[in-house]
């Protein structure tokens, strides 16, 4: 045998082999792929399980810190109107209805337009202290105030607290918002119809469901429409927790994995929970609106517990598309939208004939859509934030999802908004002037506890806050507090004592001489101190105020609350000191509570997002004047009203209600100032331009009316008219600061220390006529 | 005739006396009576109705403080009663938050103020708690056991 055939023999024949070959090549490559694929896959899965569990695991959410008003408290006696308490109401979200049924409800029946008895039932609240359940009462109200307030049974009830309104947040700057919602808050009406409409066999799948894709291919093709959709719901948590909505195959794949993973680790309970509270549902302006809670209060101005069919249909039906669905928007289409799922309930047996009916035929039933901000009072949640940052880091409060429980009464903001825009409007237009501003302080008297705060004429507008940045001079809202320094004096001073107000010229440390003229540029001789003030007269003023000296002034503007700088120059006893209204504010409330100084605040308690009580800010009293000194100066800030710069006051007020204010000028006019209070309310008004210029308006003129607009709709006390131990009143005569007697010509019927009473009589003179002075009118 | 006597007798008293009448306070002196005759009170001139000064009636004005209408007294009475109960349990931060609601319906109850002392002695904050008690004391009756209680505390606090 040769070498070639021994060669020829060894080879394969040459056809059939190379074939197997190719074959188990190709096989091989196919292994390697799947195993680099399983080995790509595996590393990968491995990668996302972590993103996962880290982000579900997690605090899952940023929760925006909820910034709530006060509750209103009724009892019997509280000062209120029909119109208030519905104002209130309304802001709540109650409805109103024949008959109360269930929580959130009201029903009305009116004797007139002045007395009005409201059957209520509240929701119940989570407060500081406990829990308010629901209750069922009613309240009548007759001639501006609670008239009676009874149980079911027609037992008078002591008090109610309502629950408070929310009134903004403090958001993540991604300013996603939502209302956490656990599971076993889910009415049972909305689980079902989530699971009916997006994903019927949610409890039994692994996360990805083929057949639901293909089912909802079919039945989608067959109605023509897309009514149903592909995705389970654990995909679309996954896509809208830790994906994009771009759709597109490499974003499908790790949504499947990781759908499946989220299986693997967490209940169906847990999903759903998280789902119901992730799901997008709509936009208020820049606010993304993010889980049915949320969307329940946006939509209906209700909570989820609240919530009929056809309501649970239209949100649920928002999953598909808030956008496109959005009921205010298209509100034929979301209505379309509403019936399909309602006929998925109804098919489901979730609702029953006659409801499905109803519902079908029932209008949207949406609530107003609010105006796109975040925030219903931007100067007042300014004012929280800042308190709030001496002890909270921004990121606590904006990401921990604290309940804050704060002081502002809506009642009162809503009154001193509407106040400001009529007037302001109203000045700009009679005196041809532009670009007034305006900024307002009101708190009650007593507990300094702030109201109503605005900083700007658009009070929505979260621009400069006036009322805490702004700083213009005071002017004559100083004076008092050189009558007070005075009056602390009694032994020297009471509000009879004659002042002189003569010209007077005091030389500076540069050697100039100042020289300050009264407003009529007149001197009015001697006159009993109350007038002085009564009629803002600056010579007598200075001249006081020198005779205390300029230090001792100083001292009693520092310890009625001003903690700023005082240059301590001759200037400042009419008022040369830059201030802000929330800083006279300060310094008027302890005048108005009596000699009492409370620190002014904007928040009661912090509450965690659980519910825990973190930090209150209790009310603390520091009495800082006498009670009879306050008693007198008030009385001559009720003066001021009567019968001095303030009296056009009493042109729209009841005689019988005593108020108190001061009135305040700067020079060329340039600021126009009013603070004024009642036995319950505190407010401070300025009125001027951000540039400092000139404008015709005087205190009077200008802050003053804006003040009585605003007291003129507020339900209030007069101020205390009962002296305090150690004052009684007595007859003065004006010309001479001596004791007089009723029908003696000049003489004022004024409070007075027993201690430091005058001695002396002055003459009498008959006086003529029986003209009744305005305290003879209060005290009739 | 006795009464014009009397009359011409009063206009000359008057007519003698007007140079001295009224005397402006020196601006750093205490008050001074604007002549050396004694000026009599106006009871003492007129011969046949003796004037009595007439003094307004104590001033209680239908829209006006200090006594809160009495069913806000229920009201504050019941939130009084409600921070006594949570006291007496030892939540004295809870009777704090109560007394408060109280307080802001009715800031002349002496006994909010009895709570919130009593309260605030429990917490330790002797500062505050002489305030609401000096405060108590301002606005009870003297002579009541709530005003002895009240002075009670806070002599008890200032020693």
């Amino acid at each position: 045998m040769t070498k070639r055939r021994f060669l020829s023999r060894s080879k394969k024949p040459s056809g059939n082999g190379s074939f197997h070959f190719k074959w188990i090549l190709l096989l091989w490559v196919f292994l390697g792929l799947i195993v680099i694929t399983a080995l790509i896959l595996g590393i990968w899965s491995i990668y996302l399980d972590k993103v996962v569990r880290e982000k579900f695991e997690g605090k899952k959410w940023s929760l925006p810190s909820r910034v709530y008003s006060r509750p209103l408290e009724l009892y019997e006696g509280l000062p209120l109107t029909p119109v208030l308490f519905e104002k209130e109401l309304e802001a709540l979200g109650y409805r109103t209805m024949p008959t109360v049924a269930s929580s959130g409800q009201v029903s009305r029946r009116a004797a007139s337009s002045q007395e009005v008895t409201y059957e209520v039932l509240t929701r119940g609240f989570d407060f500081w202290d406990k829990r308010e359940e629901p209750q069922k009462f009613t309240v009548r109200i007759d001639e501006g105030k609670v008239a009676s307030l009874m149980d079911p049974k027609g037992v008078a009830l002591p008090l109610i607290r309502m629950e408070p309104e929310e009134i903004g947040g403090i958001y993540p700057n991604n300013i996603e918002d939502r209302v956490l919602v656990k599971l076993d808050q889910l009415p049972p009406l909305l689980g079902e119809t989530l699971l009916a409409v997006e994903d019927k066999h949610f409890l039994e799948h692994h996360g990805v469901s083929p057949e639901a894709i293909l089912r909802a291919m079919w039945v989608n093709a067959r109605e023509g429409e897309v009514v149903q959709g592909g995705s389970t719901l654990t995909q679309q948590l996954v896509k809208n927790f830790y994906l994009t909505s771009k759709q597109s195959l490499t974003r499908k794949i790790p949504e499947a994995i990781m759908s499946l993973l989220l299986e693997l680790h967490y209940t169906k309970s847990e999903i759903l929970e998280a789902y119901v509270n992730e799901v997008y549902l709509g936009r208020s302006g820049s606010r993304e609106i993010n889980g049915f809670g949320l969307a329940s209060q946006h939509y209906f101005r209700k909570p989820l517990s609240e919530l009929n069919a056809q309501e649970v249909a239209l949100l649920v039906g928002l999953v598909k598309g808030a956008s496109f669905y959005n009921p205010w928007r298209n509100s034929e289409r979301a209505k379309a939208r509403r019936n399909v799922v309602l006929g998925v309930m109804h098919s489901e047996n979730l609702i029953d004939d006659n409801q499905f009916k109803t519902a079908q035929a029932s209008p949207l039933g949406l609530a107003a859509e609010t105006e796109a901000s975040l925030i219903n009072y931007p100067a007042f949640v300014d004012l929280v934030k800042r308190q709030l940052k001496q002890d909270y880091q921004d990121d606590d409060l904006r990401k921990e999802g604290l309940r804050i429980f704060t002081t502002i009464a809506p009642m009162v903001q809503r009154l001193a908004e509407k106040a400001v825009a009529t007037r302001i409007a109203q000045l700009e237009k009679q005196y041809k002037i532009k670009d007034l501003q305006v900024s307002m302080v009101v708190t009650s008297v007593g507990s300094g506890e702030i109201l109503a705060l605005i900083g700007d004429k658009n009070p929505r507008f979260p621009g400069l806050n006036r009322a805490l940045d702004a700083h213009r001079q005071i002017g004559s809202l100083m004076k008092p507090f050189v009558y007070l320094t005075a009056l602390d004096q009694p032994q020297t001073y009471n509000l009879g004592t004659l002042v002189s107000d003569d010209p007077v010229s005091i030389k500076g440390g540069d050697g100039k001489l100042w020289e300050p003229k009264n407003a009529d540029n007149l001197s009015h001789g001697n006159m009993p101190l109350y007038l002085a003030l009564a009629n803002s007269e600056n010579q007598a003023t200075v001249r006081l105020g020198m005779q205390l000296t300029v230090k001792a002034v100083a001292k009693t503007v520092k310890a009625a609350g001003y903690d700023g700088e005082l240059q301590q120059v001759p200037s400042m006893l009419i008022g040369a000191v830059d201030m802000s209204p929330i800083e006279v504010t300060n310094m008027y409330h302890t005048i108005a509570a009596e000699g009492v100084h409370t620190s002014l605040h904007a928040i009661r308690e912090v509450l965690n997002a659980e519910g825990q009580p973190l930090k209150r800010y209790p009310i603390e009293l520091d009495q800082r004047f006498s009670p009879q000194s306050t008693f007198e100066l008030q009385h001559a800030l009720q003066a001021v009203l009567r019968e001095g710069t303030g009296r056009s006051v009493y042109n729209s007020f009841p005689q019988s209600l005593p108020l108190a204010g001061k009135t305040g000028t700067t020079n060329d006019q340039r600021d126009s100032w009013f603070a004024g209070f009642s036995g319950e309310h505190l407010a401070v008004v300025w009125v001027g331009k951000d540039d400092n210029s000139k404008t015709p308006l005087s205190g009077a003129s200008g802050a003053l009316q804006v003040w009585a607009d605003l007291m003129r709709q507020l339900p209030t006390q007069g101020v205390n008219q009962q002296a305090p131990e150690g004052v009684s009143y007595d007859w003065i005569d004006t010309a001479t600061g001596l004791l007089s007697a009723e029908q003696c010509e000049g003489a004022m019927w004024l409070p007075l220390h027993n201690d430091y009473k005058p001695k002396e009589s002055a003459e009498c003179k008959i006086k003529t006529g029986s003209e009744e002075h305005w305290w003879q009118k209060i005290f009739r | 005739m006795k009464r014009i006597f009397l009359s011409a007798s009063l206009i000359f008293i008057i007519t003698q006396l007007v140079g001295c009448a009224g005397h402006v306070r020196p601006e750093a002196e205490p008050p001074i009576v604007g002549s050396s005759v004694p000026i009599p009170r106006p009871e003492d001139k007129l011969p046949e109705k003796p004037i009595e000064p007439v003094a307004p009636p104590a001033a209680t004005p239908h829209t006006q403080a200090p006594a809160a209408p009495a069913a806000s007294s229920n009201a504050t009475a019941s939130l009084v009663s409600q921070a006594r109960a949570q006291y007496q349990a030892k939540n004295y931060q809870g009777a704090v938050a109560t007394a408060e609601r109280a307080l802001r319906i009715d800031r002349r109850s002496p006994e909010v103020y009895l709570v919130l002392a009593q309260s605030y002695i429990q917490l330790a904050n002797t500062q505050l708690a002489m305030q609401f008690a000096q405060q108590g004391i301002r606005y009870s009756q003297a002579g009541t056991e709530l005003a002895k209680t009240l002075t009670q505390v806070r002599d008890s606090l200032a020693k």
